[in-house]
């Protein structure tokens, strides 16, 4: 591959592949493939968003009352561990470009021991829902007390969407456990397509960051209700 | 290799390496606006749409900290830039589908919200069965109130 790029003039770079003029346009190209994913994913999620903008307005009363069995410190600790896990991603990134391998693994160890958290959080607060039947479905508001006084049907409606955005939060969570660990293992077997490129670490980077990002949508508008 | 606008974007080298305190600034201002959301919450500014307002401006602020720094589009190609900024306008303007409700002269009765233990909960005022008797055929849907 080296041997074409040479061929053509241009550069030296091991990483370049034959297709592309220099090492510019193949990053560009990289970066614009991966936001068009992104973008796709922000639509994604959109959707669900526009759904809880219409009902919310809709029943901001009941949802209030609903969301008061979440439990913020909870939430805002999660809040916590995304943040680090982004900034810790970021740094990986930062050391992949300067070559520093041992650095890229720790971060990025640490970005998974956060994801674990991160799901192991949520698994507490989904298993304490799912004790106090606030799962939607005919067992849904068989605890009245729990609902604090929203009315069942738009409870159900509340929670309902509630699992269905954090939950589909936690799927992108996951599917960042597998990629990390995957960058990771290539990082450790010191794979050359990750080691000479810094760019397939920026690129499970951005796909963190993009679960960062709707996290942090999601826990002032789930979490963080004011009083209608 | 010569200067072309791409390569000048990008830096000399392909990339742009980003300073560890640029990193680190860009976490404490995320937590700090964290901290002041929640806070932020609690605040009773007379009006919750403006609560509403403040967490999603805040959200905001911070969703951009993270696309800027650690996402690098401060460092990004112009090209990169702009399939940034198209994304997120194009799922700003998919909030305009909810015109649709606002425009609707009817909407479907839903025969769920009749079984409700207490009321008042409601941001739309709501009344069944409605004043006027609805058409033959048309049982499932009411005039806006």
């Amino acid at each position: 591959m080296a041997a074409i790029a040479d061929a053509h003039g241009h550069g030296h770079d091991e990483a370049l592949h034959h297709q592309f003029e220099d090492m510019d346009q193949q990053n560009e190209a990289y970066l614009v493939g991966m936001w068009t994913f992104l973008v796709t994913e922000v639509m994604f999620f959109g959707t669900l968003f526009i759904i809880y903008t219409l009902y919310r307005s809709m029943y901001q009363m009941d949802w209030y009352l609903a969301h008061e069995a979440l439990n913020i410190p909870m939430g805002g600790v999660n809040t916590i561990i995304l943040l680090i896990s982004s900034f810790t991603v970021a740094v990986a990134v930062r050391s992949a470009q300067r070559r520093e391998r041992n650095l890229v693994l720790w971060n990025l160890g640490i970005t998974l021991v956060c994801a674990f958290a991160f799901l192991g959080i949520k698994g507490v607060e989904y298993m304490e829902k799912f004790q106090h039947n606030l799962y939607p479905g005919p067992e849904f508001g068989r605890h009245p007390e729990y609902l604090h006084g929203a009315a069942p049907n738009f409870a159900q409606l509340y929670y309902g969407l509630y699992f269905g955005m954090t939950g589909l939060h936690a799927v992108h969570v996951i599917v960042g456990i597998i990629v990390i660990a995957y960058l990771w293992v290539k990082w450790f077997l010191n794979a050359k397509n990750v080691t000479l490129d810094y760019v397939p670490t920026e690129m499970v980077g951005l796909y963190w960051h993009f679960v960062d990002l709707v996290w942090i949508f999601l826990f002032p508008l789930m979490y963080l209700m004011p009083k209608p | 290799m010569a200067t072309t606008p791409l390569s000048k974007a990008a830096g000399h080298g392909g990339h742009h390496e980003v300073k560890f305190n640029h990193l680190f600034g860009n976490l404490l201002a995320l937590m700090a606006l964290m901290g002041i959301t929640i806070w932020a919450s609690y605040v009773n500014f007379g009006n919750s749409t403006i609560n509403n307002l403040i967490a999603l401006l805040i959200a905001s602020v911070k969703a951009c900290l993270v696309i800027w720094i650690f996402m690098g589009v401060k460092f990004a190609t112009p090209l990169t830039r702009l399939w940034v900024a198209v994304g997120f306008i194009v799922f700003i303007l998919m909030f305009g589908i909810l015109g649709d409700y606002a425009t609707r002269r009817f909407e479907p009765t839903a025969g769920w919200e009749m079984n409700r233990p207490n009321d008042g909960g409601t941001a739309l005022p709501r009344e069944w069965p409605p004043a006027k008797r609805p058409e033959q055929g048309a049982e499932n849907f009411r005039p806006r109130l």
